[in-house]
C-alpha cells in the first residue's frame, strides 16, 4: 500500500506574527507562522480586509520569527528560528510573490533540543545584530551588514554561552547606535543542581542579564546581571536613544517593572484585576503578549493579560530617567498568542484559540473618564488596582480570519442530505468553543437581489468604453424582450441606450474602443457612440441560433449550421467575410477567445455541433475559416468558453509568448465540464461532474485574472489562485445565467439570474476550501456521536479550570452577599444596589472569558444538537468536578429498540499529580425522536472511563486500564466480563466481528478476541512500537491506521498468518517461554506505513469527500489543519509521483533549511507514504527549474501540473 | 583499509563454519554494511555467492523447522529435535551430517504418510461418490497448495508462523489445544444438552477438529488420529457450523441444523456471555466476577419457538 498525502486546509492557528515592510513599498504587512507554514498578510487599509498573499509550507517547525530592517533601509527581513539547526533570513519578493532565501547558516543540531539555539531570537532595534538562543546555554549572536552591492550580510556566529543557566525571553536592547545589547531572562541552575538538601533549589532567582556585542573587539561580553524579585515571563524593550528613556520592561507574575543601567531606579507597578471578578483572588495575573507603537514623536505597548484585557502602558520621563508607570484599561479581546500594531492604525490579533481579528484603533484612549493607573499611586505590597471590563470602546473590529483550530474532534457525514458529504467540526477551547459545519465551496457574499418583471434568459453587462473601469449597463433579455439597466448610484431601466428592446437578445458586447453590439435571432445591430445604429439583417427565413463576440469580432452560426464572420475595421466598421462556412451539422454553442492585447483579432473560434463534435475554426486571414481540430466527445457539448488563466507571470519570465499556451477551452456537457488545453492538439483533459442539469459556462474576472463560472444544479468557478488551479462550487443556490459585474461598490463581482430575481454577488475568500457555518458551544467540544436515526449529534463538553453554571452563580450570590455584609450601616443601600448591578452585569464569555476555577475544578454539559439548524435540543448540566470524557450512542440486545446515550465521567480529576476519585457511567435512554435525554441510572467505576463502543448488543468500556464488557441492568451497568491486561490507558476501543482494537495511551495497539462461549477478553496480537495513541479507524479486518500526540499517522496490520484462536491458559501449565516476550502478545502486527504531518492528529476517518470519488482517509489536526491520504491505484502513479517527490526534495529543498525527508521522518522513518504538499511545490518553482524537473521525468510542466492536479481532484477538491 | 576490513570479517565468518556451535553474532549485517571499493572480480564473486548462500539460509521448508514462541528454532528432522538460538545456528545445524543422515529418514516416512493419507483419501472420496454427497469445492488440494506457495512467495519475512500450527495438526494434543473458535461450542453444547458434564476431552477435540478441517490441504493426517474424529461425527451436534468448511471430510451429514437447536445453541451462548457458568452437574450458576441484577437468580429459560 502506499499513499500520498495532501493537505485539504492548511493550519490555521497562528504561533508567531510579525509585522513591517516586507515588499519594501510603504504597505504594511504580517508575517504570520502556523507551526510549520510561513504566511504573508496583507491588511488592505481601504477595506480592512486581510489578504492573503503568499503561504509556504516549510516542512520544519517554525520556533521564532523577528523582523529586521537595517539602519537606513526601507525594507524589512524575515529571520527564522527552526528545528532545523539553522539560522535563516528570509527576503519577500513582490515581483515573483516568493520569499527568497538570503542567507542560512548552520549551527548546531536539527529538532528542537534544549540546547541547540532556535527557540528566543532578538533582533538590535537599529538592525545590526541578531542573537539566537537555545532554551539552555547556548546563545549566538550574528552581525547584519552590508556589503559593497548593498546586499545583506551576515558574519560568522560569536558565542554568548553559558552553561547551566535556562533562558526564558530574549529581546534586544534599543540603545541607539551604541554597542548592541540584548537583555535576556536568565536562571542559573548550577547551585541548585548541586545541594542534595534542596535548599539552593528553593533559594534560585532568576536575573536579569544584558550581553553586549562589542562591535569593535568583534565578541559578546555578559555585561551585567541582577537578580530579580519577581519571576519574569517576558521582555519588553522600550525606545532607545532619540526616541525614549532605553531599558526594557519586565512581565512578571501581578508586577510590571522598568529597568535600565545606570543610576535608574526599579519602576514597579501592579497589573490591575477585574472588579468582582470570579477568579481565584489568590491566582496571580500575568501579561502574556504585547505590542509596542512607536513614532517620531511618542510610544506607547499594548500588553494583554490571560484575561484578554489589554493595557496601554506609557512611561512617564524624566530628562532620560523614567519616574513612573502608567497603565490605562485599553479594551478586552480575546486572549492572544501574538499582536501587531500596524502603522495604519490597526491591531492585528492572533488568537491563541479560535478566529483572529483585525481591529481599526478609533482611539487611543486618550481622553476619556477610565481610570489611569501609576506606578506612582501609593498602595500595600500586595495590594493591587480595580478596574470594570466593559465591552469595546477604543477599538473597531473591521475583519475576522476564521480559524479552526483547535480542532477536537471531527465527523464526515451527509446529515444534511446534499449529495456531497460534510465535515462536523469540534473546535475552540472553553467558552470560544463552536461546532463548524464545514462544506466544500467558496462563500459568496450578496450585494443586491431585485425582482423583474417575469423569468429572465439571460444577462450580460457591458462598459461604455474600453478605458472604462466599471460596467455602464446591464442587458437582461426576456422570452420576447431586452431590458436595459444602467449602472449609477442607484440600477434604473433606461430606453436611450439604443438596444432594441422589442426583442430578446443572444448576446452583446462592447466591440471597439466605444461601440455596442447587439445580436438578436433576426441580426445584428452595431450601436456606435454617438448612437448611430449599424443593422444587418440575416437572410430570408434564416434567424440567428447561436453567436460568439469579442471585443473586435462576432460570429454567428444561422440554423442549417451556416457560420457568418464579422470582424471590425480600423474605421469601426463591421465587414461580413467574403466567405460562408457550411458546419456538418447543427451548431449548438460557440466561443471566441478575447482578443490578446496588442492583436487584431483572436484567431481560434471553438464551435460545439449536435453530432457530438468540438471543432476548432481558424481566423487567421491566411486561412479563414479553416478548420483546425476537431475533437469528438462523449455527450453533446452545452456550452464552451475559451479562457486563458494562470501563466501570465511563466510568460514573462520565459520572456517568450506563446498566445496559445495557456489557452483553456471548458466544455459543458450533459452533466460534466471538460478542460482542455492547447486548443490546436486538444493535449489533455479533465472531467468533473458538476451537477444534473446541462452545464453553462462564463467568462468572469477574478483577482484580475479570467476565471470560468459553470453553472449546473450547483454554481462553480474554475479559477487560478496561487499557481494553483481551484474548481469550487459556490455556496448558493442554484443560478441560471451570470455575467461579470464591476461598479465602485463591488469591483469584481458577478450579475446573475436565478428565476426572477437579478443577483450581485460578490466572492470574497477565493482560495478558501471551506465554506464553514458555526454554531456556539458552552465548554471544550471532547467528542460526539451522532445517532444515526435522527441524525442529531451528541456532545460532550468538558472544561478543566472552570465552573459549572451552578456553582458560578452560587459563588455570585455569595460575592454579593459578601459586598452587601462588608459595606458599613449607612452603605447598606448603595451596597445593595452595586450587588444587583453585580449580578445583572452579564459579560460575553467568548470575548472576556470564563472565570478560572482553579486546578482540578471541571465543569461538563452533555448536549443533543440537531447539526443542521444548530440549535440545542436538549443539554445535561452534570455536576461540579465531574468531567465527560466518552460518549457512545447504542442499542443493547436486551433492551429492545432503544437507543441509549453513556456518558463515560471521571469524578475530581488532578492531572498533576494525578489522582482520580472515581468515575461513572451515565446512561440516557434518547427519548422523542432522539431529541430528548432521559436519565436511566449511574453506574459507578473505580477509574476514568475513557472509552466506550457498542459491541454485540452491550458495550465495552475502557475504565483506565481494564477493558471492560457491560450489559444494560434495571438499576445501573452490569460488567460481564474483564481484561486487566491493557499496559497504561485505554484511550480509543474500535470494533469489528469479534476482533476488539484498543488503543492504548502510551503503548499502541493491541487486539483483543472477545470469546462469547467462554466469556473472555483475550489478547492476541499488539503492535512492536509504542505510539501515543489520541486517534484510530479500521481500514479493514486485520488493517487499523492510527494517529499519536506527536504528529505521526501510522497505518499497522496483522500478517496474515495471525491466529486469534490463541488461549489465556487460565490453567497456567502453559509453558514459561510460550508467553510472548516480555509480556507482550505472542503475534505483532506489522508496520505499513509511517508518517510524519507534524502537526497533533486528533480526528481520522475513512471516507469520501466528493461523490463518485474514492476512499481516503481523512485527518485533523489540532492547529487546524485538514488532510487526506489517499492510496495510489497503479504503479506507474506511484513512480512518478516518487520521482516528483525525489527531484523536488534536491531542486526546492524547503525553506527553513529542515531536511524534507528528515523531517517527515521525525519519530518514525517514512515509509510508504509520498508528500502531496512537496510534489504540489513543483507549481511555484521557478520556470527553469520545472522545465529540468520536468524533463528529467519525461514530460513538460503543464503534464506533471496536470497530474498533480488530477490525483487531487480525484478524491477531493 | 576497507580491504583489509572485509578480509578479516570472510575469515572470520569461515571460521565460524568450521566451529558451527559458536554463536555467530549477525554476520550477515556486518559483512553487507562495507561500502566497496575497486572492482576485482574475484572478490565480487566470492562476495555475490556469500550473499546468495546468505539468502538461501532462510529458505527452509516449513516443516523441516519449528519456530518456537519464544523466538528459536527446532529441527523437526532430527529425531532428538535440536533447539538453536537464531536462524543462522539452525542453518549450520541443516548442513550437519547428523542432519542429513535424519533428513532421508524423515521424508522416507513422510512420504509412506503421506501415501497412506491420499489412499484413505481417495477411499473417502469414492465412498462419497457412490452415496451421491460430492462436495468438489474444497477438494482441490494442489489448487490449495499452490495458493499457500504463492502465498509463501510474497511474504517478506519468514514464512514461520509464531502460532505453532504443527502441534494441531499432529492431532496428540494436550488441553492447551485450542477452544476458542466459535465452531467448539457446538460440540461442547451438544454435550450439555444432553445432560452430561462437559468434558474438555470434547472441546479440545471440537475446537481441534474445525482448525484441521480449515487447513486441511496442507496438513499431515496420520492414521491413528482419524478414529476420534469418527466419533466426533457420531456426534450430531459436532456438525453445526463445520458444515461449511469441513464437508469434503465429513461427507456424511444433515444439511443443517434445526431452527430449535439453533436457538437452543444461541441460548447456551447467550448464557455463557452474560455470565452463566454451568456447573458439573449441569446446573446453571452465576460466575461470581460477573454482575446480574439483584433479581436475577435464575438463568432466562429457553424462549418457547
Amino acid at each position: 500500500m502506499f499513499l500520498y498525502n495532501l493537505t485539504l486546509q492548511r493550519a490555521t492557528g497562528i504561533s508567531y506574527a510579525i509585522h513591517g515592510n516586507f515588499s519594501g513599498t510603504k504597505q504594511q504587512e504580517i508575517v504570520v507562522s502556523r507551526g510549520k507554514i510561513l504566511e504573508l498578510l496583507r491588511p488592505d487599509p481601504n477595506t480592512g480586509k486581510v489578504h492573503t498573499l503568499l503561504t509556504v509550507e516549510v516542512f520544519g517547525i517554525i520556533r521564532s520569527l523577528m523582523a529586521f530592517r537595517l539602519t537606513g533601509g526601507t525594507k524589512d527581513y524575515i529571520v527564522v528560528g527552526s528545528d532545523s539547526g539553522r539560522i535563516v533570513i528570509l527576503e519577500y519578493q513582490p515581483s515573483k510573490n516568493m520569499f527568497e532565501k538570503i542567507h542560512q547558516e548552520t549551527f548546531g543540531k536539527s529538532g528542537c533540543r534544549r540546547i541547540v539555539p532556535g527557540q528566543f531570537l532578538a533582533v538590535d532595534p537599529k538592525g545590526r545584530a541578531v542573537m539566537i538562543s537555545a532554551i539552555e546555554k547556548q546563545k549566538l549572536v550574528y552581525i547584519l551588514n552590508r556589503d559593497a552591492a548593498a546586499r545583506l550580510t551576515i558574519s560568522s556566529p560569536l558565542e554568548a554561552h553559558k552553561a547551566n543557566t535556562l533562558v526564558y525571553h530574549v529581546v534586544g536592547v534599543d540603545v541607539g547606535f551604541e554597542n548592541p545589547m540584548f537583555a535576556c531572562l536568565e536562571m542559573d541552575y548550577e547551585e541548585a543542581d548541586n545541594d542534595p538538601t534542596g535548599e539552593a533549589a528553593a533559594n534560585t532567582q532568576q536575573t536579569l542579564t544584558f550581553y553586549e556585542l562589542d562591535l569593535g573587539l568583534n565578541h559578546v561580553v555578559r555585561k551585567y546581571s541582577e537578580p530579580l524579585e519577581e519571576h519574569g515571563n517576558f521582555l519588553i524593550t522600550v525606545p532607545g536613544g532619540s526616541d525614549g528613556p532605553s531599558g526594557v520592561l519586565i512581565c512578571s507574575e501581578n508586577y510590571i517593572t522598568y529597568k535600565n543601567f545606570g543610576d535608574q531606579p526599579d519602576i514597579r507597578c501592579p497589573i490591575p484585576r477585574r472588579r468582582n471578578d470570579l477568579d481565584d483572588p489568590e491566582r496571580g495575573m500575568i501579561f502574556v503578549c504585547s505590542a509596542t507603537h512607536k513614532t517620531k514623536s511618542m510610544f506607547f505597548f499594548l500588553a494583554q493579560t490571560e484575561q484578554g484585557d489589554i493595557f496601554k502602558i506609557t512611561l512617564e520621563t524624566d530628562e532620560d530617567m523614567v519616574t513612573e508607570i502608567r497603565l490605562k484599561y485599553f479594551d478586552t479581546v480575546p486572549g492572544a498568542a501574538a499582536m501587531c500594531v500596524l502603522k495604519t492604525g490597526f491591531l492585528f490579533v492572533a488568537s491563541e484559540f479560535g478566529n483572529h481579528y483585525l481591529y481599526q484603533i478609533a482611539h487611543l484612549g486618550d481622553d476619556d473618564e477610565e481610570p489611569e493607573f501609576s506606578s506612582a499611586m501609593p498602595l500595600e505590597e500586595g495590594d493591587t488596582f480595580f478596574f470594570q471590563p466593559r465591552p469595546l470602546k477604543n477599538l473597531v473590529l473591521v475583519d475576522e480570519l476564521d480559524s479552526l483550530s483547535p480542532i477536537l474532534f471531527c465527523q464526515i457525514a451527509d446529515l444534511a442530505n446534499e449529495d456531497t458529504p460534510q465535515l462536523y467540526v469540534a473546535c475552540g477551547r472553553g467558552p470560544r468553543s463552536s461546532l463548524r459545519v464545514l462544506r466544500h465551496g467558496l462563500e459568496v457574499s450578496e450585494m443586491a437581489v431585485s425582482e423583474l418583471p417575469g423569468n429572465p434568459n439571460a444577462v450580460w453587462t457591458v462598459r461604455r468604453h474600453i478605458e472604462d473601469e466599471f460596467d455602464a449597463y446591464i442587458i437582461v433579455s426576456f422570452v420576447n424582450a431586452t431590458l436595459v439597466l444602467s449602472i449609477g448610484e442607484t440600477v434604473e431601466e433606461v430606453t436611450d441606450s439604443g438596444f432594441l428592446g422589442t426583442t430578446p437578445t443572444l448576446s452583446c458586447s462592447l466591440l471597439g474602443d466605444d461601440a455596442l453590439v447587439q445580436v438578436y435571432p433576426d441580426g445584428i445591430r452595431h450601436i456606435r457612440a454617438d448612437k448611430r445604429v449599424n443593422e444587418w439583417k440575416t437572410p430570408g427565413k434564416k434567424t440567428i441560433v447561436k453567436c460568439a463576440v469579442n471585443q473586435r469580432q462576432v460570429v454567428i452560426a444561422l440554423t442549417g449550421g451556416e457560420l457568418v464572420y464579422f470582424e471590425m475595421d480600423p474605421s469601426g466598421q463591421l465587414n461580413e467575410y467574403t466567405e460562408r462556412k457550411e458546419m456538418s451539422a447543427d451548431v449548438v454553442c460557440m466561443s471566441l477567445a478575447n482578443v490578446p492585447p496588442g492583436e487584431q483579432r483572436s484567431r481560434f473560434l471553438a464551435v460545439g455541433l449536435v453530432d457530438n463534435t468540438v471543432r476548432i475554426i481558424s481566423l487567421d486571414p491566411s486561412d479563414c475559416l479553416q478548420p483546425l481540430s476537431m475533437q469528438a466527445l462523449p455527450a453533446q457539448p452545452e456550452s464552451l468558453c475559451i479562457v486563458e488563466m494562470g501563466g501570465a507571470e511563466k510568460q514573462d519570465e520565459l520572456g517568450e509568448r506563446s498566445s496559445i499556451g495557456f489557452l483553456y477551452l471548458n466544455i459543458g456537457l450533459q452533466f460534466f465540464c471538460r478542460i482542455s488545453s492547447q486548443l490546436e492538439l486538444f493535449l489533455d483533459h479533465q472531467k468533473r461532474y458538476l451537477g444534473s442539469r446541462p452545464v453553462k459556462l462564463f467568462r468572469v474576472r477574478m483577482q484580475g485574472q479570467e476565471a470560468v463560472l459553470a453553472m449546473s444544479s450547483r454554481s462553480w468557478l474554475s479559477y487560478s489562485y496561487q499557481s494553483r488551479f481551484h474548481l469550487t462550487p459556490l455556496s448558493y443556490e442554484t443560478l441560471e445565467f451570470a455575467s461579470g459585474f464591476a461598479s465602485e461598490q463591488c469591483p469584481e463581482g458577478i450579475v446573475a439570474i436565478s428565476t426572477n430575481t437579478l443577483r450581485i454577488l460578490a466572492l470574497e475568500k477565493l482560495g478558501a476550501v471551506f465554506n464553514q457555518v458555526a454554531f456556539p458551544l458552552q465548554y471544550t467540544p471532547r467528542r460526539f456521536v451522532i445517532h444515526p436515526e435522527s441524525s442529531n449529534l451528541i456532545i460532550i463538553e468538558t472544561d478543566h479550570n472552570a465552573y459549572t453554571e451552578a456553582t458560578k452563580a452560587q459563588r455570585k450570590q455569595q460575592m454579593a452577599e459578601e459586598m452587601v455584609e462588608a459595606a458599613g450601616e449607612d452603605e447598606r443601600e448603595l451596597a445593595a444596589e452595586m450587588a444587583a448591578a453585580f449580578l445583572n452585569e452579564n459579560l460575553p464569555e467568548s470575548i472576556f472569558g470564563a472565570p478560572k476555577a482553579g486546578n482540578g475544578q471541571w465543569a461538563s454539559v452533555v448536549r443533543v444538537m440537531n447539526p443542521i439548524q444548530g440549535n440545542t435540543l436538549d443539554l445535561v448540566q452534570l455536576e461540579q468536578n465531574e468531567a465527560a470524557f466518552s460518549v457512545a450512542v447504542c442499542r443493547f440486545a436486551n433492551a429492545s429498540d432503544d437507543w441509549h446515550v453513556l456518558v463515560g465521567v471521571a469524578k475530581d480529576l488532578i492531572l498533576n499529580p494525578r489522582s482520580v476519585a472515581g468515575g461513572f457511567i451515565y446512561t440516557y435512554k434518547l427519548v422523542n425522536n432522539g431529541e430528548k435525554l432521559e436519565f436511566l441510572h449511574k453506574t459507578p467505576v473505580e477509574e476514568v472511563p475513557a472509552a466506550i463502543a457498542p459491541f454485540q448488543g452491550r458495550v465495552l468500556i475502557g475504565v483506565g486500564k481494564l477493558l471492560r464488557v457491560y450489559d444494560l441492568g434495571k438499576k445501573k451497568l452490569l460488567r460481564k466480563c474483564e481484561n486487566k491486561h491493557i499496559a497504561n490507558y485505554i484511550s480509543g476501543i474500535q470494533t469489528i466481528g469479534h476482533r476488539v482494537i484498543v488503543s492504548d495511551v502510551q503503548e499502541s495497539f493491541i487486539w483483543v478476541r472477545y470469546k462469547r462461549n467462554e466469556n473472555q477478553l483475550i489478547i492476541f496480537a499488539d503492535d512492536t512500537y509504542p505510539r501515543w495513541v489520541t486517534t484510530a479507524t479500521l481500514l479493514d479486518y486485520d488493517t487499523v491506521a492510527g494517529a499519536d500526540k506527536f504528529g505521526n499517522i501510522c497505518v499497522v496490520r496483522l500478517p496474515p498468518n495471525t491466529n486469534d484462536e490463541v488461549d489465556e491458559d487460565p490453567t497456567g501449565n502453559k509453558a514459561l517461554w510460550d508467553r510472548g516476550l516480555l509480556n507482550g502478545a505472542s503475534q505483532k502486527a506489522e508496520v505499513i506505513m509511517n508518517y510524519h504531518v507534524g502537526e497533533t492528529v486528533l480526528s481520522l476517518q475513512k471516507t469520501t469527500l466528493i461523490p463518485g470519488g474514492s476512499e481516503s482517509l481523512v485527518y485533523t489536526t489540532l492547529s487546524g489543519g485538514i488532510g487526506i491520504l489517499v492510496p495510489f491505484t497503479s504503479h506507474e502513479d506511484h513512480d512518478f509521483f516518487q520521482h516528483v517527490e525525489m527531484h523536488l526534495r534536491s531542486e526546492h529543498p524547503p525553506l527553513c533549511g529542515r531536511d524534507h525527508l528528515s523531517f517527515r521522518s521525525y519519530y518514525f522513518p517514512v515509509k510508504n507514504v509520498i508528500d502531496g504538499d512537496l510534489c504540489e511545490q513543483f507549481n511555484s518553482m521557478e520556470p527553469n527549474k520545472q522545465k529540468n524537473v520536468s524533463e528529467e521525468l519525461d514530460r513538460t510542466p503543464p503534464e506533471v501540473s496536470k497530474k498533480l492536479e488530477d490525483i487531487r481532484t480525484r478524491y477531493a477538491f | 583499509m576497507l580491504g583489509r576490513v572485509r578480509e578479516v570479517n570472510q575469515t572470520g565468518s569461515a571460521g565460524w563454519a568450521q566451529f558451527p556451535w559458536l554463536p555467530r553474532p549477525g554476520s550477515r549485517g556486518a559483512a553487507m554494511s562495507f561500502k566497496r571499493e575497486g572492482d576485482d572480480s574475484g572478490q565480487l564473486n566470492v562476495l555475490q555467492k556469500r550473499r546468495v548462500a546468505d539468502l538461501l539460509a532462510n529458505y527452509i521448508p516449513e516443516d523441516e523447522a519449528l519456530l518456537l514462541r519464544n523466538g528459536r528454532y527446532a529441527c523437526t528432522v532430527c529425531f532428538h529435535r535440536p533447539v538453536f538460538d537464531t536462524l543462522d545456528m539452525l542453518t549450520v545445524h541443516r548442513a550437519g551430517k547428523k542432519h542429513i543422515a535424519s533428513l532421508q529418514t524423515f521424508y522416507g516416512k513422510k512420504r509412506s504418510h503421506e501415501n497412506e493419507v491420499q489412499k484413505r483419501r481417495q477411499q473417502e472420496f469414492l465412498r462419497a461418490e457412490e452415496a451421491g454427497m460430492q462436495d468438489l469445492a474444497c477438494s482441490a488440494p494442489l489448487l490449495a497448495q499452490t495458493r499457500k506457495i504463492a502465498q509463501n512467495a510474497l511474504l517478506k519475512a519468514s514464512p514461520y508462523n509464531s502460532c505453532c500450527r504443527r502441534n494441531r495438526s499432529d492431532g496428540s494434543s494436550s488441553s492447551i489445544g485450542s477452544s476458542g473458535r466459535e465452531p467448539a461450542a457446538p460440540a461442547a453444547f451438544g454435550s450439555a444438552i444432553g445432560k452430561q458434564p462437559a468434558e474438555p476431552g470434547n472441546f479440545v477435540a471440537g475446537g481441534e477438529e474445525g482448525c484441521v478441517a480449515a487447513d486441511a490441504p496442507h496438513s499431515m493426517r496420520l492414521p491413528g488420529h482419524a478414529s476420534p474424529r469418527a466419533d466426533l461425527q457420531k456426534e450430531p451436534a459436532a456438525r453445526i457450523k463445520r458444515s461449511s468448511k469441513g464437508k469434503s471430510f465429513l461427507s456424511a451429514q444433515p444439511e443443517a441444523i434445526s431452527p430449535e437447536k439453533r436457538q437452543a445453541l444461541e441460548h447456551y451462548l447467550l448464557l455463557r456471555s452474560s455470565g452463566w457458568i454451568q456447573d458439573p452437574s449441569g446446573k446453571w450458576v452465576k460466575d461470581e466476577n460477573v454482575e446480574f441484577d439483584s433479581d436475577e437468580d435464575e438463568p432466562p429459560s429457553l424462549p418457547p419457538t
